[in-house]
């Protein structure tokens, strides 16, 4: 992944009447990564995808794709016939099969990859024949993947690609989006999921009321973010809290019986183990968990990200 | 490039896929056929209209000849006579008709009956008996030959010497509310098609993102509009073969020899380009879909029965006279029935021209107020 940027987003403002839904933003995409834009519902994600598909005018600033002017007519054309583009909420013709609407997307570009090939990519030969209508969630989820890759584009934009699908189905997403980052595609990516970040992103911009807060690797986001690690004593009960709570200051128990204890150094963990070995108190299991994007979020914003909805 | 030809291979597909739409655009004009056909072709069958006209009169005095014909044609039943008088033009009277059947008794009929009687050589008298010819099953000469046989045996007593004798003529082709209704039909199907499958088609990929999909595309709008309109065409162009092509059948259950020829052509053209444009107008201004096909029904419906779809604008209450002049499908079932069953090319390819014109206004307008980037 080297330094050419596929993306150049310049103090980019997009207001619907009074509402500013994107605020003075400017973010790069490198070739080759797939890139993570997070944020709660209404953050301004869809807004900025659309303005970089060239579906939307902005208000003001600047952006390139594929060093393409988003603002000139002339380019339109072209880089609509290099990106791919996976609509929040796809949907495509009802009474087509899959493969008849790979056939059709793919016949509206100049070039196209063959739709049997495609199939294979999303791994669905044997649905090949079958009325999108009839489809679960997950599937019609990629074959729009599909049909955003039908011109072989350099850019994937996908918007909340696993929204609404059950985790075995959000899986089947993944998997092909790793494999579009195998393949040499730059993925741009927007979720509300922060594992999906997580397991995806190399790099991520998390936005919020249409500022981006925060950006850099995920790694990167949870060293800085993060926050402490936590000891997590599992089913501890009372006993465990009221002996942990004597020796360490920030002690919460969990309904289920869980104890949890943020720790600022090593030695909080030896202290911890021993003051309950001590007091002979019973639980489950003694275990550390390093931080998570959760974690960044909560950090960020004061308040958990549930279903893109803050808590 | 020109991308809209798959897209019309993706709107047939549902086509005929979806069969609620074969049922509107081929079924459904087909039953409304059968069903106004039956309806209205028994209408008035009791009796049959017989227009008589007695020119044989002498100082405002009918002859005693012509007077004892009528009253024998009278006394049938068969007819339910109007008599018209010398001074009122017979071929306009027959022209307004539904049952155009006339009977002449020409100047001087009882004069020239009485010297035939008394000369053995002389040929018969003749009567004239002006119909539409077109109408095989019309009962009325078979009448009129027995009463005038019954007449001549009167006359004569004991010969079998024709006296008087019935001389058909053509007179203009009737009206037949078939005639009349069929390429309203057509009309109404290419309106209800265009302006209906033009709404659905554009709030229902709009609603369900298929457009914003397609907007990411090398598709343009333009594509998107062609695609749309074109695919009415040969769905429009499909209906009115199948209804054409039944009056054409020998156990039809209508039998019109309608034709599709060139201004019909035009007219089907023109009508299946302005009809669609108006629909993406209203699918521009009312987003939600039910809301839309609700308009759009509200708009389609009146419009049927106003532009003399089902019945002829003549027979309108005044008031209603105006509207039906500002609907751009009176001016298509005009043009329709101008050139399929009137033969009247002109007046059909006047309207033809008046119709295209609506047609590139509106098809300019849907182009032009489709949104394919948001602002
Ligand atoms: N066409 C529009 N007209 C007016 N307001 C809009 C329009 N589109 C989006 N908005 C508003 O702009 C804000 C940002 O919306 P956007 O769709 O970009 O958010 P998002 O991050 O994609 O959210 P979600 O997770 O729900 O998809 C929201 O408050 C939304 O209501
Ligand atoms: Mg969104």
């Amino acid at each position: 992944m080297g330094s050419e940027p596929v993306i150049e987003v310049d103090s980019l403002v997009k207001r619907y009447g009074d509402l500013t839904a994107v605020d003075n933003i400017s973010f790069k995409v490198q070739r080759g990564e797939v890139f993570a834009f997070c944020g709660p519902n209404g953050a301004g994600k869809t807004t900025t995808v659309e303005v970089l598909e060239c579906l939307r005018v902005p208000t003001s600033g600047s952006a390139k794709v594929l060093g393409l002017d988003i603002s000139k007519r002339s380019d339109l054309h072209a880089i609509r016939s290099r990106i791919g583009v996976l609509p929040q909420q796809f949907n495509t013709f009802e009474l087509l099969t899959v493969k008849e609407s790979l056939e059709f997307f793919g016949s509206v570009f100049d070039k196209h990859v063959d739709p049997d090939e495609l199939i294979k990519v999303i791994d669905m030969a044997e649905y090949a024949d079958m009325l999108y209508k009839n489809l679960s969630g997950g599937l019609k989820q990629r074959v729009g993947v599909a049909i955003a890759l039908v011109n072989d584009p350099e850019i994937v934009f996908l918007d909340e690609p696993t929204t609404g699908l059950d985790p075995k189905a959000r899986r089947g997403v993944w998997d092909v989006i790793t494999n579009l980052k195998k393949n040499g595609k730059t993925v741009f990516l927007t979720t509300h999921y922060m594992d999906e970040v997580e397991a995806l992103a190399d790099n991520v911009n998390v936005i919020l009321n249409g500022k981006i807060v925060a950006e850099g690797s995920p790694r990167r986001l949870i060293s800085k973010y993060g926050g402490q690690q936590t000891l997590v004593v599992e089913e501890g009960q009372v006993e465990a809290y009221n002996v942990l709570k004597g020796i360490l200051s920030d002690v919460v128990m969990e309904p289920n019986g869980d104890v949890l204890v943020k720790i600022n150094s090593k030695s909080d963990i030896a202290n911890a183990f021993s003051a309950l070995d001590e007091n002979n108190v019973v639980y489950g299991r003694f275990s550390v968990k390093g931080a998570s994007f959760d974690d960044v979020f909560l950090n960020l914003t004061g308040k958990k990200l549930v279903e893109g909805e803050l808590r | 490039m020109m991308r809209f030809p798959g897209l019309v291979k993706v709107f047939l597909k549902h086509w005929y896929r979806r069969k609620s739409t074969i049922f509107w655009t081929i079924l459904f004009p087909i039953l409304l056929i059968t069903i106004f056909g039956s309806i209205f072709s028994n209408m008035g069958q009791s009796k049959v209209g017989l227009y008589v006209q007695n020119l044989d009169v002498k100082d405002g005095q009918p002859s005693q000849m012509s007077q004892g014909l009528i009253s024998a044609l009278n006394s049938t039943e068969a007819f339910q006579i109007t008599l018209v008088n010398s001074t009122q033009n017979l071929d306009d009277i027959l022209n307004r008709a539904s049952n155009p059947r006339a009977i002449i008794i020409h100047e001087g009929f009882g004069q020239e009956v009485a010297t035939s009687l008394h000369s053995r050589e002389a040929s018969p008298v003749s009567l004239t008996l002006k119909r539409d010819m077109t109408q095989v099953a019309d009962p009325a000469p078979g009448i009129i030959n027995t009463v005038v046989r019954q007449f001549n045996t009167y006359l004569l007593v004991n010969s079998t010497r024709e006296v008087v004798t019935v001389k058909e003529e053509a007179g203009k082709s009737g009206f037949r509310y078939i005639d009349f209704f069929i390429p309203g039909v057509i009309g109404m199907t290419v309106m209800t098609a265009g302006l209906m499958g033009a709404v659905s088609i554009n709030t229902e990929y709009r609603m369900n993102g298929v457009l914003r999909k397609l907007a990411t595309t090398p598709l343009s709008k333009i594509d998107w509009v062609l695609g749309v309109v074109i695919y009415e065409i040969i769905i429009a162009f499909v209906s009115a073969g199948i209804i054409v092509g039944l009056g054409y059948l020998p156990f039809s259950i209508f039998d019109v020899h309608a034709s599709l020829n060139l201004p019909a052509v035009l007219l089907i053209f023109a009508g299946t380009l302005a009809f669609p444009g108006m629909g993406m107008i209203l699918a521009r201004f009312v987003r939600d879909p039910t809301a839309a096909d609700a308009a759009a029904n509200a708009i389609a419906f009146p419009m049927m029965f106003l532009s003399g779809t089902f019945f002829p604008i003549d027979m309108y209450p005044d008031f209603l006279k105006p509207i039906a002049n500002i609907l751009p499908l009176t001016y298509l079932n005009n043009g329709l029935r101008a050139a399929m069953v009137n033969n009247q090319p002109d007046v059909a390819f006047a309207n033809a021209a008046l119709v295209m014109v609506i047609a590139i206004i509106s098809i300019c307008a849907g182009i032009l107020l489709t949104n394919w980037r948001e602002k």
